[in-house]
């Protein structure tokens, strides 16, 4: 039923309880498992803010930080599916984490992401991810909450 | 890494959207052998006025004739259904129901019958915000 499922990683917890339910459905259908991570810019918009170290500095340390998590993300996503025996294929997108996922389900049977529980501030502060993509996605969503 | 899915709870409004949903959940229930609930709920009527009733008198038919059309399919696949048609408003209905049921999987259609539902996608929205369970959204043509 499923031939491609593509499943947004970002190596936090509800993210990695999404990727084991994934990996079951991959298995069960024989599918191929695309491992997405976002590398979001988010927070280098703030580099005007920063003022006690250069702002270069600033970026170049965003940009470690989001690359060893991209990495750390892929390379966990590659040892899952080589221990479930699981076709995976690792895909890294830049962006905004909402356009990347829409873009990079096109095309896919199902999408698959995690949904933390939100209450007050932070729902208000997150981007919201599972709530706002139903509307936006042409694929079917299957959203694991913690 | 083994997900058990033994119920999936399939909320309907009577739409060929949510019937796209049937399908893709009596496929997941065919490999995790699962039970299936459906579920229509109908709005009471709210305000004392004439035609009110009758509304909900065609609400509930509507909603008794996507359930029955439901059970004809599953039928066919020879899957566990149970069917309930619920007085109440959707999302509450289906977030409860989950509760109480204990199921492990909503599969409902993400375009819905009316159109301030197809503006707002707002029952999907609010599933996903409330459900207990894992929620698969499933859009107007697609599989």
């Amino acid at each position: 039923m499923f031939r491609t499922i593509v499943v947004a990683l970002d190596g936090e917890g509800h993210t990695v309880r999404a990727l084991t339910h994934a990996i079951d459905l991959a298995r069960r259908d024989q599918a191929t498992l695309v491992g997405l991570h976002v590398v979001d810019p988010y927070l280098k918009q703030f580099h005007n803010e920063i003022y006690a170290v250069g702002r270069q500095e600033y970026l170049d340390y965003v940009d470690r930080c989001l690359e060893t998590i991209a990495d750390g993300t892929i390379r966990d996503f590659q040892e899952v599916c080589r221990k479930e025996d699981v076709r995976g294929e690792p895909r890294v997108r830049h962006g905004d984490p909402i356009e990347e996922i829409v873009a990079a389900s096109d095309g896919a049977d199902l999408l698959v992401i995690g949904g933390k529980r939100l209450q007050g501030f932070s729902r208000w502060r997150s981007r919201n991810l599972p709530e706002k993509l139903p509307a936006l996605v042409k694929v079917p969503l299957l959203i694991i909450r913690q | 890494m083994v997900w058990s899915v033994r119920k999936i709870l399939v909320p309907t409004d009577g739409s060929p959207a949510a019937f796209i949903a049937v399908e893709v959940a009596e496929n997941i229930a065919a490999s995790h052998n699962a039970e299936i609930i459906g579920l229509f709920a109908y709005p009471p009527a709210g305000l004392q006025v004439e035609g009110a009733a009758a509304l909900e008198d065609i609400e509930r038919e509507i909603g008794s004739n996507a359930l029955s059309q439901m059970e004809e399919f599953f039928a066919k696949t020879g899957r566990s259904f149970r069917k309930l048609l619920l007085r109440g408003s959707a999302v509450d209905a289906i977030v409860q129901t989950a509760r109480s049921e204990e199921v492990d999987l909503i599969v409902m259609g993400s375009r819905g019958r009316t159109l301030a539902r197809r503006l707002t996608g707002s029952v999907t929205s609010a599933v996903v915000a409330h459900a207990p369970c894992a929620v698969l959204s499933v859009p107007h043509k697609k599989i």
